[in-house]
């Protein structure tokens, strides 16, 4: 079944499955083979440089814990690579630590998210190059402790050459099938929670729309009754014709919201890139939430300088996400007291990009949450009321448009814009 | 005797008013709860009152509260709402009836005639 997931897993969920397992698990092995098999010679710089290590790795944890991923995983690779380095230029050939930068190099390339391949490509490259420019030396760089310096025998090298192949075979064994795992689970709960969450969306839209709906369709009724009525009596033909009137209207008010909500049930299969009015775009939006807006006593306000440009998009997706955004809005001055509820949906055209914003009365002031607002799974809302998925699927579908959307920090209230290539 | 009708959208509240006066009721009309309940404070003659839920500037709710502190059971207060969340909750102290638009303009004289009669007779009925 096709549910419109973006198949690019973000590379936070997968970090959640692997990194605590994987890889700090396998630098704490490299960081005690090289305390262990370095104590007797250099003791005090070895000492320094294993402080070095060890405060990379709890640097590292630290930003993992924060949920900062991807600079949890530079930072380990940096000091991985920048420590390994260091000790191989002071203890030269002998000792061939050089070996390690194969394992980091393969590690950096099961470790990065394929979105991130910038960095594993990076990292690969530095290891490939400090490994040739070690492996050929034949005299340490820096001597640190020339008094004690260890010979090694040849069953040494042979069983170093041994211990590295069975390190560098495990990690790429375990990485590779760790990784795999965790993309297949991910992936898979992914399709499953988008499913979810369309379903509850389209479920609050559809009682949304039946309120919006029931009330034009009574009194429809009513004039319908009315032109009964007449039919007994003497006809007043200019009373008839204004219920004529009104019929008309209420049908089309019917009609809008229907077509509204059609639109807004289908999943971007069918989703073709099409041109479409700004403004259109956003009354779409707008019309799907005057059941929430009109009963909250919100003041909402539409100021669209291009109301009249074409935009080329994917219409269903944007429309959900100018949708997503306004209900937050709504939701967030909901909890306000009445008379300082308001939302404004402003639009511009700049520097070859259109802008539209959202800007609500309510106001975010906890940093973390700030942080936090784009992750899978993160609400503010009540149990049972938010997914924790609308912005972070927002922005997949806007950067799919390859535009972005933020929240602008420096708007007194809260503030949300989204930009697309004009 | 009076009918004050509450409704927030205009084309509904002009409907239902003048079906009301087609029937032989005399109807007063407000547009959110506040103002009904500042009419329902200066016109003692209101013998019922039909009031939509969702309304900006005071609630079907909030009006049925105010009206039941004034008097537990008169007069009887009939909720015509569009809401189809099973989340809401709507109050059902105090209340006499509870409809959900839409209704067919005859069930509704129907029970409304439960609980009120015409000023007019057929006879003497407005012509539309």
């Amino acid at each position: 079944m096709h549910v419109g997931v973006d198949h690019a897993t973000p590379p936070e969920l997968v970090d959640r499955v692997l990194y605590s397992n994987w890889v700090y698990f396998l630098g704490t092995i490299v960081n005690t083979l090289v305390a262990l098999g370095n104590f007797n010679h250099g003791y005090y710089f070895e000492l320094l440089l294993n402080g070095v290590y060890q405060a990379g790795f709890v640097f590292g944890f630290a930003l993992n814990a924060r949920r900062r991923y991807l600079a949890g995983r530079l930072t380990f690779m940096i000091v991985m690579n920048a420590t390994m380095a260091v000790a191989c230029a002071a203890q030269g050939p002998v000792v061939q630590m050089e070996h390690f930068f194969l394992a980091i190099g393969v590690l950096a390339l099961s470790m990065f998210h394929p979105s991130e391949r910038r960095y594993s490509f990076a990292f690969a490259i530095a290891c490939a190059v400090l490994f040739v420019y070690f492996v050929g030396r034949t005299e340490p760089l820096w001597n640190v402790d020339p008094e004690h310096h260890r010979r090694f025998t040849h069953d040494d090298l042979v069983a170093n050459q041994i211990s590295y192949t069975i390190l560098i075979f495990v990690s790429v064994l375990g990485m590779t099938k760790a990784f795999g795992r965790a993309l297949a689970i991910v992936d898979d709960q992914r399709a499953k929670l988008f499913e979810t969450n369309r379903l509850s969306a389209i479920g609050s839209l559809a009682c949304n729309v039946a309120h919006e709906i029931n009330t034009p369709l009574m009194a429809m009724a009513l004039e319908i009754d009315a032109l009964e009525s007449g039919l007994d009596g003497p006809s007043d033909r200019a009373a008839d014709g204004r219920s004529l009137d009104k019929l008309t209207q209420l049908s089309r008010r019917i009609g809008t919201i229907v077509r509204g909500f059609k639109l807004l049930s289908y999943s971007d299969a069918d989703d073709p890139m099409s041109s479409i009015r700004v403004g259109t775009l956003v009354d779409t939006a707008i019309d799907l939430t005057a059941g929430r807006v009109k009963p909250l006593g919100i003041d909402l306000a539409v100021q669209l300088a291009e109301a009249d440009d074409m935009i080329r998009c994917r219409v269903v997706l944007l429309s959900q996400v100018i949708l997503n955004v306004l209900n937050n809005s709504v939701d967030a001055v909901a909890e306000l007291p009445e008379g300082e509820r308001w939302i404004r949906v402003e639009s511009g055209v700049a520097s070859d990009k259109l802008w539209l914003s959202v800007t609500d009365s309510g106001r975010i002031a906890s940093p973390k949450v700030k942080q936090q607002l784009f992750e899978p799974f993160f609400t503010t809302k009540p149990i049972g009321k938010g997914t924790g998925l609308g912005l972070n699927v927002s922005r997949q579908t806007i950067e799919k448009h390859g535009g972005r959307i933020y929240f602008d920090w420096t708007a007194p209230t809260t503030r949300v814009v989204i930009e697309v290539p004009a | 005797m009076t009918i004050l009708i509450v409704e927030d959208d205009e084309m509904l509240r002009q409907s239902l008013v003048a079906l009301f006066r087609r029937r032989g009721f005399t109807v007063t009309e407000a547009a959110s709860g506040n103002q009904a309940i500042r009419i329902f404070n200066a016109d003692s003659s209101i013998r019922l009152v039909i009031a939509d839920y969702y309304m900006p500037d005071g609630d079907g709710g909030q009006l049925l509260r105010h009206i039941r502190s004034v008097d537990p059971e008169r007069p009887p207060f009939i909720l015509l709402t569009g809401q189809t969340d099973p989340s809401v909750v709507l109050p059902r102290v105090g209340l006499s009836e509870l409809l959900f638009k839409p209704i067919s303009p005859r069930d509704l004289i129907n029970i409304v005639l439960r609980y009120a009669t015409p000023d007019l007779t057929d006879a003497d009925r407005p012509r539309p």
